[in-house]
């Protein structure tokens, strides 16, 4: 069965890019255009297998998105994805489940999404 | 009689005058109270070995401005350490002792006494009598006392002369941290910018990687389109340096094995150096070296050094990467073939935004040295213009170490 992954991001070109893209590597797509969006989404459609979030949105950031989908939705991988390279460490020790800097190059990216799957199979 | 000449010269010191001033009243008061009718004052320069006339008081005849170091009295005291006093029957005569002095031409009596501490000479009182005269033990003293005051004078003045130096350097220094501060200022504002672009620089080179997929390779669209993807790909590595350099985030230390970290830097550029002829040459410690580090950071600091080397090495060359252990301290040295840089450019190398390559950001020193800092290492440059640079990163050990290495 197809995985479906909600993309959070206020960017219009980020989210046709990776809908796009993410289609092509097999993933049913879901898209969200702010953080208050997202967890709309969320609580109708219990079927999302990862969620790709942006940090750095209008409204409810990333970081305080990540924390809801935590609190309600446990085991619900998520993968942050922003254009700082420092949230790195922060972010990655806790509660998201992996950390990529935004490139234009989708390929860390997709590995990131696949191996984070595989571990919540 | 004599201490009232010590008790002006010594007034002299109290006073805010010029070492000049100060040494013009010592002479003519040493003449007159000692009986001479000349005194010349002569400091010796250490940097170019010459005894240069500071003061003259007196007859103005035969008074030669400088000696070199081994020329007339004056060397005689300087080997002797000690006060000559000679007595030149012939006043046309300019020998004594085989030593050539013009400045001895016309007088008949000649004292030269050194000015010195323990250590060190730092000139010589230069007195000269038209008759014939000799010194009592006490005039003695008291011309050594004076020799002595001069010496102290010297003294302060070099003191004062190196606390001002101190003190411009200083007012130099506080200068370029207000510097420092606007870059840093500038790299903020930088940063702020560059997250703006990221977002759009990524859906521009993502989409136009998707339409290069979608186009026939010999088309020239095609061709138009790998541009645009590749100076996307080259902008988004400017901003990547930015964001780096202005990024304050805590490190996390753990204990590391430095040859894996470095073995893991060189792995990423194996490739392109093998395309560009250069060689690799890895030396690495027979013995394991362990270090406290945040194996990532580090990464991207020999990262930036490594591809400096690179960059400096267009036609081909040999990349040396040796790590040791010295003391108590781990090294890594990176040393390229790559000609070096300018000497009067390699105090900028660390400064943010100083480049010398074209596309350059001037960021990747700066990050690096901002890292090894935050390690608590250290970075070394040897720059041989024509040759080559080595950079060298001294990072401390674990402390067991350096215990070991201790024995
Ligand atoms: N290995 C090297 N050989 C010659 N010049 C170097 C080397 N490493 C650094 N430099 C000089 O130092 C400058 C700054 O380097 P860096 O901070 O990495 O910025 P950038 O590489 O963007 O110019 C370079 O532009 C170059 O002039
Ligand atoms: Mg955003
Ligand atoms: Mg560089």
């Amino acid at each position: 069965m197809k995985k479906k992954i909600l993309v959070v991001d206020d960017e219009e070109g980020i989210r046709l890019l990776y809908k796009e893209e993410l289609e092509e590597e097999g993933y049913d797509v879901e898209l969200a255009t702010t953080g208050e969006e997202a967890l709309e989404k969320l609580s109708k459609d219990s079927d999302v297998d990862l969620v790709l979030l942006d940090i750095k949105m209008p409204g409810m950031d990333g970081v305080e998105v990540l924390r809801s989908i935590k609190e309600r939705w446990k085991n619900l991988p998520v993968v942050l994805c922003t254009a700082y390279p420092h949230y790195k460490q922060e972010f990655g020790t806790w509660a998201s489940d992996a950390y990529v800097v935004k490139s234009s190059d989708l390929r860390e990216l997709k590995d990131v999404i696949k191996d984070v799957l595989a571990k919540n199979r | 009689m004599g201490y009232e000449l010590l008790g002006k010269i010594i007034e002299l010191s109290a006073y805010n005058r010029s070492l000049e001033e100060r040494f013009r009243k010592v002479a003519r008061l040493t003449a007159q109270e000692l009986g001479f009718d000349s005194c010349i004052i002569y400091g010796w320069n250490r940097e170019d070995n010459t005894f240069t006339k500071l003061a003259t008081s007196g007859a103005r005849k035969s008074v030669i401005n400088m000696y070199g170091h081994k020329e007339g009295l004056c060397s005689w005291v300087k080997r002797n350490r000690k006060t000559l006093q000679i007595h030149n029957p012939d006043p046309r005569n300019i020998l004594w002792n085989q030593i050539e002095d013009r400045g001895i031409k016309g007088f008949k009596t000649i004292v030269v006494s050194p000015i010195k501490d323990e250590s060190h000479l730092y000139g010589v009182i230069y007195l000269k009598a038209g008759d014939r005269l000799s010194l009592a033990e006490r005039k003695k003293n008291i011309l050594n006392v004076v020799a002595r005051l001069l010496c102290f004078f010297i003294k302060c003045d070099i003191d004062y002369k190196r606390l001002k130096r101190t003190y411009t350097k200083l007012k130099e220094m506080q200068a370029r941290l207000g510097n420092a501060e606007k870059l840093m200022a500038l790299g903020e504002l930088s940063a702020t910018l560059a997250h703006e672009i990221k977002n759009p620089l990524v859906s521009i080179g993502g989409l136009a990687t998707r339409l290069q997929k979608k186009l026939s390779k010999d088309s020239p669209e095609y061709i138009y389109v790998e541009h645009i993807v590749k100076e996307v790909t080259k902008l988004e590595d400017i901003i990547n340096d930015i964001l780096h350099f202005t990024e304050d985030r805590t490190l996390k230390f753990t204990a590391e094995k430095l040859d894996s970290i470095v073995e893991e830097a060189i792995k990423g550029f194996e490739d392109i150096c093998r395309r560009n002829s250069i060689k690799v040459e890895k030396l690495f410690s027979q013995e394991p070296i362990s270090v406290i580090a945040d194996a990532g950071q580090l990464k991207i600091a020999l990262d930036n050094i490594i591809i400096n080397a690179i960059q400096s090495m267009e036609g081909g060359g040999t990349l040396s990467i040796t790590t040791y252990r010295r003391r108590r301290w781990a090294h890594v040295e990176i040393k390229d073939t790559g000609g070096g840089i300018e000497p009067h450019l390699i105090g900028n190398i660390f400064n943010p935004f100083f480049t010398t390559r074209k596309g350059g950001t001037g960021l990747g020193l700066p990050i690096t040295h901002k890292i090894v800092t935050r390690h608590k290492g250290h970075i070394d440059v040897a720059n041989e213009y024509g040759k080559g640079i080595t950079f060298t990163i001294r990072l401390p050990l674990t402390d067991s170490q350096s215990g070991g290495e201790m024995k």
